[in-house]
């Protein structure tokens, strides 16, 4: 346990190095038109570390031990009466994505709802970086200390599989996991404003996890999906692009078919960024009008 | 003793309606209905994926897991509320009987869980086509309410101590983890290591669940009635140890002044 948060805390220690810290430091970005980039670079860094700082906990790495490690297990043990290749190295890779989608989800949401309750959301209104590129400094955080921590359910997978199959197509495998971990962000940071507005409601959310899980086809290709639900599926670009790292784990499509999933997931990348930044606009436009964000 | 039924009537009613956090309708909902079929559903296509020939298998596993959804969620964090409400301690200075006062905090929730089983079945049967033609209803009724029993002592026991250090959510990770990786929902006991095979047998679940796969392949209810009684022992020593527990979180609480409204 150590040892994991002493690697957790030296990957935060890593993301302090590449963003510039002081205002002459960051003359050396400005754009020409006037606009700082690298003040907008230094807002995302800066949300980023805040937010890695309040999750890295010796408790957040326990509680994914604990609920979500016996689901990879469990996964993991159908996996290994399979005959097929590349099924257990399929199921462990998916468990990782399991627990950044079923931990993340609706933290991004939840943490302006911290901000909200602490009054500090207002100052990050104030900022002349817009809140989507606050809010995804937040989200990255989740994003990637939950993926570290994701190992965890990977490894006992594998451990309970034991069978290490080898990929078929590395180099498709490589771009395939890329696309997946964008899709996942790109999912998860859909949720931020809803879970905001809806607040934490005891349960609510309940069912969307799962829901998750079924639709971006982290376990299984979504073609095995009854009809009804792999057209919802398909609306996901997790779905394509686990689908086509599965197809590079196990080499049942050539390389052709695998690339043509990466065009759909691409596009609904594309859509859903553009879809979250809209919603981000709105919802900050409108609390800046309203003046509504005090809390009580 | 028509007074102290009303009484635990009423504890249970209050104690069900002000602490589960569930109880509107699309929570509600979620946690019945969608939450447990979608858990199934995972599984099943998982089971189709590895092409391991019976999956209905897990999905008679996961009918099992959808009661431990609901139970172990709702009672650890009605126990966990009633501590940061700031009602607990008034149940501990007043001279309510202890074991009313505990075995109410979970009566409530019982419906839920049989309702739980019940829905994830039809869904099961209707959308992924789990087999249940040679389903012994009789049998199935009672291996549920048997189950179900042992689930919610089980979690009334986890409930004491998510009141007692004031987090449910590892309590309740900790119900849900231990109850799915070792009850024989997905992975059969008998493939377990010896140690944890021993800690399987005492556990809820893996007795009643060996019963409602019997139900599943239509066997009458006397073949599975010793699985039944060992399930209802194992449900009795939880309700026992559960009890316990709370008298002794009765006591120190007492004694030391702590379980106030949430801080020591």
């Amino acid at each position: 346990m150590r040892l994991v948060l002493l690697i957790l805390g030296r990957w935060g220690a890593v993301f302090d190095g590449w963003i510039p810290r002081s205002p002459s430091e960051e003359s050396r970005f400005r754009a020409p038109a006037g606009r700082s980039v690298a003040g907008h670079l230094y807002a995302l860094r800066g949300a980023f570390l805040q937010q890695w700082r309040v999750t890295a906990s010796r408790y957040q790495v326990l509680m994914v031990a604990i609920s979500q490690v016996p689901t990879a297990a469990a996964a993991a043990w159908i996996a290994r009466a399979s005959a097929e290749q590349g099924i257990s190295l399929s199921i462990a890779v998916g468990a990782a994505f399991v627990v950044i989608w079923n931990v993340t989800v609706f933290r991004t949401g939840f943490s302006l709802l911290d901000e909200r309750w602490a009054g500090t959301l207002e100052l990050n209104l104030l900022s002349r970086s817009p809140l989507t590129l606050v809010m995804l400094g937040k989200s990255l955080a989740f994003v990637v200390f939950f993926a570290l921590v994701g190992l965890l359910s990977f490894a006992a997978a594998l451990l309970v599989a034991r069978e290490i199959a080898g990929i078929e197509h590395a180099t498709a495998f490589a771009l395939s996991l890329t696309l997946v971990v964008l899709a996942v962000v790109a999912l998860q940071f859909l949720f931020a404003p809803l879970s905001f507005l809806v607040g934490a409601q005891g349960g609510f959310f309940n069912a969307i996890m799962p829901l998750g899980v079924v639709l971006s086809g982290f376990f299984y290709p979504v073609s095995l999906l009854p009809n009804w639900f792999e057209w919802l599926a398909r609306l996901l670009p997790t779905s394509w692009a686990m689908e086509a790292l599965v197809w590079s784990i196990n080499g049942k499509e050539d390389l052709g078919r695998v690339a043509l999933n990466w065009a759909p997931a691409v596009g609904l990348l594309i859509c859903f960024a553009l879809l979250e930044f809209g919603l981000f606009v709105r919802a900050e436009r409108r609390a800046r009008l309203s003046g509504g964000l005090t809390e009580g | 003793m028509v007074a102290r039924v009303q009484n635990f009537y009423l504890q249970a009613y209050l104690s069900y309606r002000g602490l589960f956090h569930w109880l509107t309708p699309f929570p509600y909902f979620s946690n019945v209905v969608l939450a447990p079929f979608l858990t199934l559903l995972n599984f099943i296509l998982i089971g189709r994926f590895a092409s391991v020939g019976d999956v209905d298998r897990f999905g008679i596993g996961m009918v099992v897991y959808a009661i431990v959804w609901i139970y172990v969620g709702g009672v650890t964090q009605s126990f966990s509320n009633d501590r940061s409400g700031g009602t607990l301690h008034l149940l501990f200075a007043s001279p309510a009987s202890r074991a009313s006062a505990y075995f109410a905090r979970g009566a409530g929730h019982f419906y839920n869980g049989p309702l739980t089983a019940v829905s994830t079945t039809l869904l099961a049967v209707l959308v992924i086509d789990l087999n249940a033609g040679d389903l012994n209803y009789l049998t199935y009724a009672v291996a549920i309410v048997a189950v179900s029993l042992g689930i919610l002592t089980f979690s009334l026991l986890l409930g004491n101590f998510a009141a007692l250090y004031h987090d449910w959510f590892l309590f309740s990770s900790i119900g849900y983890g231990g109850l799915l990786g070792l009850t024989g929902v997905i992975i059969p006991v008998d493939r377990l290591p010896r140690a944890l095979e021993v800690i399987a047998n005492g556990l809820p679940i893996t007795h009643g669940l060996s019963a409602l796969r019997g139900a599943f392949a239509g066997e009458p209810l006397a073949s599975v009635a010793s699985d039944l009684l060992l399930e209802l022992a194992v449900a009795g020593a939880y309700a026992l140890v559960g009890l316990a527990v709370f008298t002794f979180i009765d006591r120190a609480a007492r004694q030391r002044g702590i379980l106030a409204g949430g801080e020591e």
